[in-house]
């Protein structure tokens, strides 16, 4: 097995998604928000914003020898509220970006059609 | 598809603003970057948190008929209601105008030109319209939003109001929307027939649009 940034960024919005009191949305249609958001990035933000990522992916190998994406929930949970609360400024801000992308992904979402 | 409109059987031809004149999806996520990047720079969710509570009480608001629906709609348990509404008008109403231009259905202006000679043009939306209008570049005789009325669609309230300000008849009117549990929804329930976007065409070069005049 290796990192595996979709599978990484569907396991995020589902924490965000089981964290959040009364999503609107479901934990698929944030992280379909998440991934079409990353595409619509600027070019020169997306090959570093992939590479944290994976790397994010890989962290909980050192401890519990599995890929975030594999992990438990409560053990995925801990790990983004780990990340989140870093005093590493990057750390922090990759999992700023992803946990907020979720939530919006979590809105009502009245553009089906659009 | 092929439904015939017979357009000069109307007087009055009603618009929804979100999502029918302008594309949403894309302008969705250029305001969700803005509001990582936000949330990054303040190390706070705080504006996405307001932002989501605010749009959840507007979804169940549309279900239930609240008299001081202006007011009703800004107050979240743990907020102060003017904070509330500074940062929805900020977020939701301010910043996505300079976007919004880029995103306008194709085929909205000369659709427009060629409906406001013998129609009256109208907007019936949820949310402020004023601005986004002007900042399409598209004008119209008259709007009604959820504040004007005090009531969400698919309450008809601002259809009702729009014509018996354009004096005429549910059967002299035409509404256009993205939503049929909203808009279409509004419009049957006032007598009124209805396009949906997404289900009766995709933007305003459909050949439905093309005898509009
Ligand atoms: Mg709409």
């Amino acid at each position: 097995m290796l990192p595996d940034f979709d599978a990484t960024v569907r396991a995020i919005a589902d924490t965000v998604a089981l964290r959040e009191q009364r999503p609107v949305g479901t934990a698929g249609q944030a992280s379909a928000f998440v991934l079409a958001s990353f595409a619509g990035l600027p070019g020169y933000l997306r090959p570093p914003l992939r590479a944290a990522t994976l790397i994010f992916d890989a962290w909980p190998v050192i401890g519990q020898r599995t890929y975030f994406h594999d992990l438990p929930p409560e053990e995925r949970r801990r790990t983004v509220e780990a990340w989140e609360r870093s005093f590493l400024g990057p750390a922090r801000m990759l999992m700023t970006f992803y946990v907020s992308l979720s939530l919006f992904g979590l809105w009502p979402d009245d553009a089906r059609h659009g | 598809m092929s439904i015939a409109i017979p357009w000069d059987s109307f007087d009055l031809i009603v618009f929804d603003m979100d999502g029918t004149l302008y594309d949403q999806p894309p302008l969705r996520r250029r305001m969700a970057a803005l509001l990582a990047r936000e949330a990054i720079r303040q190390r706070s969710l705080s504006v996405m948190r307001t932002l989501a509570a605010f749009r959840r009480q507007r979804e169940a608001m549309a279900n239930a008929v609240t008299n001081d629906f202006a007011v009703a709609q800004y107050r979240l348990p743990g907020h102060s209601p003017d904070a509330v509404r500074a940062t929805v008008i900020d977020w939701m109403e301010q910043r996505p105008l300079a976007m919004l231009r880029e995103y306008r259905t194709p085929g909205a202006g000369t659709l427009f030109t060629r409906l406001a000679r013998n129609h009256a043009i109208a907007i019936f939306s949820d949310y402020a319209a004023q601005a986004k209008l002007a900042a399409l570049g598209l004008s119209a005789r008259y709007c009604v939003t959820a504040e004007d009325v005090g009531r969400l669609k698919p309450d008809p309230a601002g259809l009702l109001w729009l014509m018996e300000q354009a004096k005429t008849t549910p059967q002299r009117t035409l509404m256009i929307g993205d939503r049929d549990e909203r808009d279409g929804e509004a419009a049957r329930r006032a007598g009124v027939r209805a396009l949906i976007r997404g289900r009766d065409f995709r933007h305003f070069d459909d050949p439905i649009f093309r005898h509009a005049s």
